[in-house]
């Protein structure tokens, strides 16, 4: 659906490049997540390939059509939810959408219908400028499927939801894959990337550091762990043993006989933990 | 065109829900309604008379006094005595059942108003009886060079104010980021372009005709005055772009629009206070053409080659400017 072919991008027009030689390709109905700390290029990339800035060097293609020369049929292919809530504000929510839904040359969703998945049906006729972040989050969200994009880019898509708000949109974008949408999402959030993502990139000073899928990478880099809570006398311990180790395993061992283990659970290691052990940086 | 409507739509429901931008679109109105009440005053250099049927069918006096003035004519009494009431200086003449004529006035009329329709009819009812023989000059003005200039430069304070809106409403786009919502549309560039400026093309079109209306220009080559708001729209829209490109929000772009005042002060005030060799100092603004355009519109001597000839000045400076500034604007918005 989207291939990026050695892109590089420099603000200054010189070898200070933001990205450089970034490769990957996305297949149709993929959830692709992009992830990286603030500045490492995640968005510069994405700014790219929706069109927002222009393609200095590289090739990049989407559903086959070069970016390059964009086309109107590209457009309607393609729905970007920003992560700052760029909104008319002296707009409702639903003009918002009404508006919006007219510049595509497709059949669109109806508005309401997308309000009242993101949970905005009751303020639909409120003023955007009077939402708060959350709702106006929901918002450019539910706008960025009016024309039910096949390729849908998804700028931190849950940033300063709530949990149970989160969960929905996450929902959604599960929904919106099943019926065959590309997706690719930028986040430094690492249990979104770990809970959506068939596959993702680590980005860090501008070049991807590695890609692949979340479980591959925990199996790859991560260490086989049990956190173990056990009884001692009239308090608990906790204690995080690697069952690859002679000396752990032993531990565990001597703990199961003695009859004293409260809780059990295998650890693996996080996405963040696997990006800071790649790249040596976190991802905040 | 769906979006360009679109784009229209959107600016003017966003114009209209803030107070700033809604005073701006209506306040050449509200200065022209002030105007008017300013302008009996001022019409009093210029006479004005209403005389009723029976008088108008007398062409000898009916000709007589248009030559002095405008003359409007009402079939009933009431309908004169209306108009006499109204608030500029009008003297009514009526026609009595003995034949003689009678000045209906309202009791607050300026001096010229009171005393010159007496001495016209004097004139003209015995001026057998006196065997004279005189000749009448007419500059050809009916309306007072204030009211005259009012009204030309309230519409260029329409075009400006309109301009202002355009820029407002980039402004907001700017602020709020939402250009970048829409360039991953399949909106084109000159669909934005045309529709952030129709309300600066449309708004104008209708108030210019409101202000003329409410100052009773009415008589205008309306199509003359279309073509000269058509093409000074194009002044407009450039404001809209000079006060957007250079405002990153609105404090600065009324900080902006204050500066752009300027130049419309000064085409006015060169094209009334230089001598025709000066007024070359001010050529280089599309306002002192466009100011001369409706100003010789009003004044009923303007011709289409004029209109032209003008118009190419201000469409001139105006896309000069626009390719002046086209990296600015283009960085600030595309």
């Amino acid at each position: 659906m989207i291939k990026v072919k050695n892109l590089y991008h420099s603000y200054t027009n010189d070898r200070a490049y933001a990205v450089e030689d970034i490769s990957f390709d996305i297949g149709k109905g993929e959830i692709f997540g992009f992830l990286g700390p603030s500045g490492a290029g995640k968005s510069t990339t994405q700014k790219i390939l929706i069109g927002l800035l222009p393609l200095q060097k590289g090739d990049v293609s989407i559903a086959g059509m070069d970016i390059r020369k964009p086309t109107e049929e590209m457009f309607n292919l393609i729905g970007v939810s920003f992560e700052q809530p760029n909104l008319y504000k002296k707009l409702t929510g639903l003009e918002n959408l009404e508006f919006y839904r007219k510049m595509f040359s497709v059949p669109t969703e109806d508005p309401m219908k997308l309000l009242k998945m993101v949970g905005l049906e009751q303020a639909a006729k409120k003023r955007a400028g009077g939402y708060s972040k959350g709702m106006m989050q929901r918002l450019v969200f539910a706008r960025s499927m009016l024309n039910t994009p096949k390729m849908w880019f998804l700028d931190e898509p849950t940033s300063g939801l709530d949990p149970t708000t989160a969960s929905n949109i996450k929902e959604i974008i599960w929904q919106k894959r099943k019926e065959g949408a590309t997706i690719f999402l930028t986040t430094h959030n690492m249990h979104i990337a770990d809970e959506l993502c068939d596959r993702v990139a680590f980005i860090h000073d501008g070049r991807i550091e590695l890609i692949d899928s979340p479980r591959n990478l925990k199996l790859q880099y991560g260490e086989k762990m049990v956190q173990v809570e056990h009884r001692m006398g009239e308090t608990f311990k906790k204690e995080y043993l690697s069952i690859l180790e002679e000396k752990d395993r032993q531990r565990l061992n001597h703990l199961i006989n003695q009859g004293t283990i409260e809780t059990m659970h295998s650890q693996e290691a996080t996405l963040e933990e696997i990006f800071i052990k790649v790249t040596g940086r976190g991802l905040k | 065109m769906r979006r360009v409507w679109m784009i229209f739509r959107r600016d003017l429901s966003s114009s209209i829900r803030e107070f700033l931008l809604l005073y701006m679109m209506a306040a050449p109105i509200i200065l022209a309604i002030i105007f008017k009440m300013f302008i009996p005053s001022a019409n009093s250099a210029a006479l004005q008379f209403a005389v009723d049927a029976e008088t108008a069918k007398d062409m000898g006096i009916y000709k007589t006094i248009s030559q002095y003035g405008s003359v409007e004519v009402y079939q009933d009494f009431q309908d004169l005595e209306k108009r006499v009431r109204g608030t500029d200086d009008i003297a009514g003449i009526i026609k009595a059942q003995n034949g003689s004529y009678q000045i209906v006035l309202e009791g607050n009329e300026s001096h010229d108003t009171k005393v010159i329709p007496e001495m016209i009819l004097r004139d003209y009812l015995s001026k057998e009886a006196l065997a004279m023989t005189f000749s009448i000059r007419d500059l050809g003005y009916t309306q007072s060079p204030i009211a005259r200039v009012g009204a030309a430069s309230l519409i260029l304070t329409t075009l400006i104010l309109a301009g202002a809106v355009i820029g407002f409403n980039m402004i907001e786009e700017k602020e709020g980021k939402t250009l970048s919502a829409l360039s991953v549309t399949p909106m084109r560039r000159w669909e934005f372009i045309l529709g952030k400026s129709m309300i600066g093309i449309l708004l104008p079109l209708v108030i210019v005709y409101v202000i003329l209306w409410l100052l009773d220009m009415w008589y205008v080559d309306k199509a003359m005055v279309f073509a000269m708001t058509l093409i000074s729209s194009g002044l407009t829209v450039m404001m809209g772009f000079l006060i957007s490109v250079f405002s990153s929000n609105q404090i600065s772009g009324i900080a902006n629009m204050k500066i752009l005042l300027l130049p419309l002060s000064a085409s006015v005030i060169g094209a009334l206070m230089l001598s025709p060799s000066q007024q070359v100092f001010v050529y280089w603004l599309p306002t002192y053409w466009s100011f001369l355009g409706f100003d010789g519109i009003i004044r009923n001597t303007m011709t289409w080659g004029q209109i032209g000839y003008y118009g190419l000045w201000i469409l001139g400076l105006t896309f000069g400017m626009f390719l002046l500034l086209r990296n600015r604007i283009k960085k600030s918005f595309i």
